[in-house]
C-alpha cells in the first residue's frame, strides 16, 4: 500500500473500522514508514473527547418532564374528528334544557325536510301557464309551411243551376 | 481510541428490536421506552450543537414527535437510531443557520466542563488541548463537525454514520478523514503545538 493509500485510512484504522486485511496492511506500512506513523499519532492526539455538560438540575427535571412518552405520544396522536352536528346539538341542548335525545333528532329530521322542501320550491311554485300564453320568439311566417296555400275564395252559384 | 462515552442508555430499558416489537402490542408503551432509552443521548446531541439547554429540550421533544409521526418508525426494518440522530442533527443545524441569519447572540451559552480528573498535571494539560480541540471544532464546516460529533461524542460505527448521515461507508472513511485533517490544521494555524515528526 503507498502512503497516500495508508493516509487515507489512518483515521479509520485508529478507530479499528477497517477490515482485518487492511488493517494488516496499513499497520505493517505504519511500523515501516516514519511519516505515515507521525501523522497517524498527530492524527489520534486531536481526537476529540465528548464534552461532559454539567446540566443543572432544573434543566434535566424540565427534560424529564416535558420530553416523555405520555407528552409525545398525545402530541403525535392525529387530530380528533369532531362529533356531527346532531350530537353536539344534543349536548348542547341537554346541558341548557335537558332535552332528550329523540326529540334533537326529530327536531333535526323536521328542519331537514322544511330546508329541502324550500330548496326544491314545492309549495313556492308559480301556476304553470299555457303554450298560447308563452310568448313565441319566432316570426309568424315561420309557423307556415312552404307549401302552404290560402284557400281560394267561395264562387257563388249565379246560373241557379245548383 | 475511543472517546468516553459519557451518555449511557439505561440498561433497563429494552433494545431497538424489544421497543419493535412493543410497538405491535402497545404503542404507547412503546413510546415510553423510545423516550426513556433516547432521550438524554439525543438532548445531549442537540446541545453540542446548539449550546443551548432550552432550545436542546425542544429538540429532543419534536424529534420523537416526529418519529412518533414517522408511519415506518416501527417497522423491522427500519433504522431508528440513525433516524433520530439524522432528525436531530437536521433540525439544529437549521436552528443554528437560522440564528445566523438573524444575527441571534446566546445570552448564555452552555459552557461545557471537560471529562477527565483535572488534579493530575497530565489531565490539566490533557484538559487543556481539549479546550482547543473545542475551539477548533466551531471553526469547521458543518459536515466535518457532525460527523466529528457522531462519531466520537455519540460514540456511533462507522455503519450508524452510514445510516444516519445517508451517505455510503466509504463516504464516511473518507470525511471523517478530511474533518480530522482540517482539525489537525486548524489547531496548528492556532499555534497548537501537533507534533508529526519524520519522513521516509
Amino acid at each position: 500500500m503507498r502512503c497516500d493509500e495508508v493516509r487515507e485510512r489512518l483515521v479509520a484504522w485508529d478507530d479499528g473500522e477497517l477490515s482485518p486485511g487492511e488493517a494488516t496492511q496499513v499497520g505493517e506500512h505504519v511500523r515501516g514508514c516514519r511519516a505515515c506513523a507521525a501523522r497517524g499519532e498527530a492524527l489520534r492526539s486531536v481526537t476529540p473527547v465528548a464534552p461532559q455538560w454539567a446540566v443543572p438540575d432544573h434543566v434535566l427535571r424540565a427534560l424529564h418532564e416535558r420530553v416523555t412518552g405520555d407528552v409525545v405520544h398525545a402530541a403525535a396522536a392525529p387530530p380528533e374528528v369532531p362529533d356531527p352536528i346532531v350530537v353536539r346539538l344534543h349536548r348542547f341542548l341537554r346541558r341548557e334544557a335537558q332535552v332528550p335525545m329523540a326529540a334533537v333528532v326529530g327536531y333535526a329530521a323536521l328542519l331537514l325536510l322544511a330546508v329541502s322542501l324550500a330548496v326544491s320550491g314545492w309549495w313556492t311554485a308559480a301556476p304553470s301557464r299555457t303554450v298560447a300564453d308563452q310568448p313565441s320568439t319566432l316570426p309568424s311566417e315561420q309557423y307556415e309551411p312552404a307549401s302552404f296555400q290560402p284557400a281560394p275564395p267561395a264562387v257563388e252559384d249565379t246560373d241557379g243551376f245548383r | 481510541m475511543r472517546s468516553l462515552r459519557l451518555v449511557r442508555s439505561d440498561d433497563s430499558v429494552p433494545d431497538d428490536d424489544a421497543i419493535k416489537a412493543l410497538a405491535g402490542r402497545d404503542r404507547r408503551a412503546a413510546a415510553d421506552a423510545l423516550v426513556r432509552k433516547y432521550r438524554e443521548p439525543l438532548f445531549h446531541h442537540a446541545a453540542w450543537i446548539l449550546k443551548d439547554w432550552e432550545e436542546a429540550i425542544d429538540v429532543a421533544q419534536e424529534v420523537f414527535i416526529k418519529a412518533m409521526r414517522e408511519p415506518r418508525f416501527f417497522e423491522p426494518d427500519f433504522k431508528m437510531k440513525a433516524w433520530l440522530y439524522r432528525v436531530t442533527s437536521n433540525l439544529c443545524f437549521n436552528l443554528v443557520r437560522d440564528r445566523r441569519r438573524r444575527n441571534v447572540i446566546l445570552e448564555t451559552q452552555v459552557q461545557p466542563h471537560l471529562a477527565g480528573e483535572v488534579d493530575q498535571p497530565d489531565s490539566v494539560l490533557q484538559g487543556e488541548r481539549q479546550e482547543r480541540i473545542l475551539g477548533a471544532m466551531e471553526q469547521l464546516t458543518e459536515p466535518h463537525r457532525e460527523i466529528l460529533m457522531l462519531r466520537y461524542y455519540s460514540d456511533q460505527s462507522y455503519a450508524e454514520i452510514s445510516d444516519s448521515l445517508g451517505i455510503k461507508l466509504g463516504t464516511v472513511m473518507s470525511r471523517l478523514s478530511r474533518a480530522k485533517d482540517a482539525l489537525l490544521e486548524c489547531l496548528r494555524s492556532a499555534g497548537v503545538d501537533v507534533n508529526e515528526s519524520g519522513g521516509n
